[in-house]
């Protein structure tokens, strides 16, 4: 390892890098932790269904090369399953909130 | 007795002047003994008495006269005869002196003097300590050099002093990069790495390993981390290959240094990614009959073959480029190329300008049309998806058709998925007088406003565009702040020139 690495890949990683960059490695996940909130489809949309919108639900619409709408999409903001702090191997984002504090 | 004769005689000295006649006998008053004259002789001849003649009635004498004869002339003294007193040599031992005539101890001299070249060998040497190495000492004469211990350097002391044994300075190789190899890292076959000769440097210490190969389901090979000798545990993962300062090379996930060891003993010197999903029968595919967990081939890096940026989730394209595997995913720090990321696309704000801005943080561009028909070649052509929708995360899809979609260097999703960004440029779509921002709310630290910009090619075709879909797929009516959930991005990076 020479410096901090430009991948991390699991939770090994991050405690391998606590001693020596402990304040790059806490950056690191406090940046993962102000994004693990992502617009994320949870279904796709009828013709005929408004969908919801709101501060934590959009709709994201479609169109054909006229411009004529052709799917609609409903979207949430919402704490990604499929995130960096799971993929890194944590069950949850309180282990790495404790992590971080 | 009736008559006495009595002879006439002298002394030894009166006898030494007197000749008598021939048959005359004489005394010698001084011996005591008869004295026979020839009439020429001086002083006659006198006779031995008893007491002076040997003993004989003892002796058993064997020898002939002419034995005897052979001490005729003798003058040794008999404390020279006494020389041989206890002399246990043979005749034929001493007759080796046979024709020796001068001293034998110069003649041996002259003898160890001229020893012929190459002629004495390490038997003929004398012993000595194990570990010893011969010198000469100030005087010309062969001395030891004395055994050093273990891992010591034979070391000059100069002109006139005997070398010695010495720790070596720290650091022969005083750079602690130093990394060559014989050739590149390699896919031996499905589940096996194959290792070239190489020497690094660890920890101040240069390990040297033998090309050979590492089996990805063999335990032993692994830092102990993962259970990653079981390929479906390897699906859509990168992993790495560690040089040990205590000799050989182990595997590992972890991207800062493997299980059981520090950043101090051990030193990444290559990777590798493994399939996600596998690859089923697909005639005339590169990875045809690929399956889940095996080494992606064109992933397969190391010092001399890898990108300018991170190499994870990249494969190698024929054209040169470095091809991300996955549509890009946000970890929240940067895009990554990841196995079941959330695709990173316009529902999050990402545009064009921003992924070009994003891959530029970590070494990477946009894919421009012509590396991304090369990268996708092997990809399904005409069809999109199963299911024609948003996949909303990355892995191995399969199209309508039920085939994966998967390219011949391994590109996942890249051919009826999501329009993915390219860097090249054509038409013009801020037009008329005005200028219009080139940023909006998605983007932070940059401004700048643009007049008649040119569209960005959207590559690759739609979830839903079918028969449109191919290598060939462009749509170039994009503005790059166009924000909308079909599109994402797939970064290339060129390949590095040997940085360290």
């Amino acid at each position: 390892m020479n410096g901090f690495p430009r991948t991390i890949n699991n939770k090994n990683d991050i405690a391998n890098l606590m001693g020596e960059f402990e304040v790059e490695t806490k950056a690191y996940l406090q940046n993962i932790l102000d994004n693990k909130d992502q617009w994320l489809m949870t279904s796709k949309l009828e013709a005929d269904d408004a969908g919801i919108t709101d501060d934590t639900h959009k709709v994201e619409e479609l169109t054909d090369d006229d411009d004529v709408v052709t799917e609609r999409y409903q979207y949430e903001f919402m704490e990604d399953s499929n995130g960096e702090l799971y993929r890194l191997g944590y069950a949850n984002a309180g282990e790495v909130e404790a992590l971080v504090a | 007795m009736a008559k006495q004769v009595q002879l006439r005689g002298g002394t030894t000295s009166q006898h030494s002047s007197f000749t008598g006649v021939a048959r005359e006998v004489t005394v010698d008053t001084d011996k005591d003994t008869i004295v026979v004259h020839d009439g020429s002789t001086a002083g006659g001849v006198p006779l031995a008495k008893a007491s002076e003649l040997p003993t004989l009635t003892s002796l058993s004498v064997t020898a002939t006269a002419a034995e005897l004869n052979i001490l005729d002339g003798v003058t040794s003294t008999a404390a020279e005869l006494n020389i041989l007193d206890g002399v246990t040599s043979t005749a034929a031992e001493l007759n080796y002196t046979d024709g020796v005539t001068s001293a034998i101890q110069t003649q041996l001299d002259t003898k160890l003097s001229s020893v012929a070249d190459n002629s004495v060998t390490l038997a003929k040497m004398a012993g000595g300590t194990d570990g010893n190495l011969i010198t000469y000492d100030a005087s010309g004469d062969p001395a030891y050099v004395t055994t050093g211990t273990s891992g010591q350097v034979l070391t000059s002391g100069g002109t006139g002093v005997a070398p010695t044994f010495q720790t070596a300075a720290s650091g022969g190789f005083t750079s602690s990069t130093f990394l060559d190899q014989g050739t590149l890292f390699s896919r031996d076959s499905a589940n096996t790495l194959s290792i070239p000769d190489l020497g690094g440097v660890v920890d101040g210490t240069l390990v040297e390993v033998t090309a050979t190969t590492k089996a990805l389901n063999t335990s032993g090979n692994w830092d102990g981390v993962g259970s990653y000798e079981t390929a479906s545990n390897r699906a859509g993962k990168d992993f790495y290959v560690y040089l040990l300062s205590a000799g050989g090379v182990i595997l590992s996930n972890s991207s800062t240094y493997p299980s059981g060891y520090t950043a101090a003993n051990s030193r990444k010197i290559a990777g590798f990614h493994c399939l996600a999903v596998a690859v089923g029968t697909i005639s005339g595919h590169s990875l045809t009959g690929y399956a889940q967990g095996d080494i992606l081939p064109r992933s397969v890096w190391d010092r001399f073959n890898r990108p300018i940026s991170a190499p994870e989730g990249m494969v190698l394209s024929d054209d040169g480029m470095w091809v991300d595997i996955y549509l890009s995913s946000y970890s929240g720090t940067l895009l990554k190329s990841v196995n079941g990321g959330t695709i990173a696309d316009g529902s999050n704000g990402w545009h064009g300008f921003k992924f070009e801005q994003w891959f530029g943080d970590i070494g990477k561009k946009l894919i421009r049309q012509t590396e991304f028909v090369t990268a996708s070649i092997g990809a399904n052509q005409g069809t999109n998806i199963a299911g024609s929708a948003d996949p909303s995360t990355t892995t191995g899809h399969t199209d309508t058709a039920g085939r994966r979609m998967i390219s011949n260097i391994g590109c996942e999703d890249i051919v009826g998925v999501m329009g993915q960004w390219s860097r090249d440029l054509g038409g013009v779509y801020s037009s008329g007088t005005s200028w219009v921002n080139a940023y909006d709310g998605n983007d932070s630290g940059v401004a700048g406003s643009h007049h008649n910009a040119p569209y960005r090619a959207m590559l690759g075709g739609w979830w839903d565009s079918g028969s449109g879909c191919g290598s060939r797929f462009s749509e170039w009516d994009a503005s790059p702040l166009a924000t909308l959930s079909s599109k994402s991005g797939r970064g290339v990076s060129e390949p590095a020139a040997n940085r360290l």
